[in-house]
């Protein structure tokens, strides 16, 4: 385990190190032939972006850090409010270019409006399919209530993009949602009946999911696709990142060893007063095993 | 959760099960309070001081607390999934094929259940 997380490490620091030789060369580039050097116009949504992410990552660790009758105090500082108001700006005023993209983008995941999510993502996929923040607009897809519209469009970019990170992203995105909304499909006659999950998913995302067939070849393939071919491209939201090609790895483990009818891998650690011990000294019973939080 | 988790541990005590328990609170003295204040007598693993992203749950891929794995006593695996009445069935059933026939439905456990339900867990 450990062994594997100094190797993706490595792996990001190589491609960290090897990005930023590039941009120095670039610059020498552009030192030495000024007059042939095309200087891409700066994204100052992309600047925004990083300023929010700096700011919001700020924020949580305020309240992490804070007592619990602090909190509700902290939360009122939450620097989302503000940055959506900028990132509107931007949108607005620069119509038709990647800084509206960008800026699309931004809002479709983090507007506090419900319909300003969607309006701004439905402008996304109609006018900026192309576009690199389709990375971060693939993520505020499947944060919504499913249906045949956000898969048939995660399928679509993922064709299309010319984007490799952005592929990855909707890949990843396409077979997270497929996970998530299979186990809920074969539980659908359950929610037919439930009026708090019919008000949610609303009568059209319940017969969806009755609908959804969900191949399970298709989702051991995606994830495979996204180990060989984007195994580095990093998702970040609300502050957490996700390497997707570790992800993709731990969920074929569990598709090829953890399935029903597989014997369980075993495990060996210590208990909370530190004694050794392992899952497999318990042959010869039947195991209930629980993972558990006290939250 | 704990008191239908009291519940089985109490009605299977002569028959052949155990919970076996992976923690992934971050902080191990106040699991360990709770343990006690909650009467938590099955064994833990303790997934490290890195919480739900420890090396147990990552290894298992769980992204949803709590998940719950029905093996059987060679090991294999019958059930996973977040909760439910096939938990309780699968229990029933194996241990019926080892000839320990066990019934669950007894008012104490309808009981433990609904307390379940009440403390949210």
């Amino acid at each position: 385990m450990n062994y594997r997380w100094l190797v993706i490490l490595a792996c990001i620091l190589v491609t960290a190190c090897d990005s930023s030789t590039k941009e120095k060369a670039a610059k020498n580039v552009e030192k030495a032939n000024p007059a042939e050097t095309i200087v891409e116009r700066p994204n100052p949504a992309e600047d925004l972006v990083s300023r929010y992410e700096a700011a919001y990552e700020e924020f949580i660790n305020r309240i992490r850090s804070a007592a619990a009758s602090e909190r509700a105090e902290i939360a009122k500082t939450n620097p989302q409010a503000e940055f959506a108001e900028k990132f509107r700006a931007l949108a607005s005023e620069n119509g038709d270019t990647e800084i509206e993209a960008t800026a699309l983008a931004w809002l479709a995941s983090n507007s506090d409006k419900d319909d300003e999510k969607a309006s701004a993502l439905a402008t996304m996929i109609t006018n900026y399919p192309d576009s690199p923040a389709m990375k971060e607009a693939a993520g505020a897809m499947v944060a919504g209530k499913p249906s045949q519209a956000t898969e048939d469009n995660l399928r679509r970019i993922l064709e299309n993009s010319p984007h490799p990170d952005v592929r990855g992203a909707a890949a990843f995105h396409l077979v997270s949602y497929l996970d998530r909304y299979k186990s809920l499909g074969e539980q659908v006659d359950e929610l037919a009946e439930n009026p708090n999950a019919v008000q949610f998913f609303g009568e059209d995302g319940i017969d969806y999911l009755r609908n959804l067939k969900v191949n399970d070849a298709e989702i051991e393939k995606l994830y495979e696709t996204i180990v060989k071919d984007y195994s580095n491209v990093v998702i970040s939201r609300m502050g957490r990142e996700t390497n997707i090609g570790e992800s993709a790895k731990n969920a074929l483990f569990e598709i090829k060893y953890l399935s029903k009818g597989c014997v369980a891998p075993d495990i060996e650690g210590s208990d909370m007063d530190g004694k050794e011990f392992a899952l497999s000294d318990y042959r010869g019973k039947v195991v209930m095993l629980d993972f558990w939080g006290d939250w | 959760m704990y008191p239908h988790e009291r519940s089985l541990v109490k009605q299977l005590a002569d028959k052949p099960f155990a919970i076996i328990g992976v923690n992934s609170d971050k902080d191990l003295d106040s699991i360990r309070s709770t343990v006690k204040e909650k009467n938590i007598s099955w064994r833990s693993f303790w997934n490290g001081e890195e919480g739900t992203s420890g090396p147990i749950s990552t290894a298992w891929n769980v992204k949803g607390w709590p998940t719950i794995y029905i093996l059987d006593a060679e090991g294999r695996i019958h059930y996973k999934g977040h909760g439910g009445p096939e938990i309780d069935e699968t229990i029933v059933k194996l241990l019926g094929e080892m000839g320990h026939e066990v019934d669950l439905s007894g008012d104490d456990h309808e009981e433990e259940k609904k307390a379940d339900e009440a403390e949210g867990a």
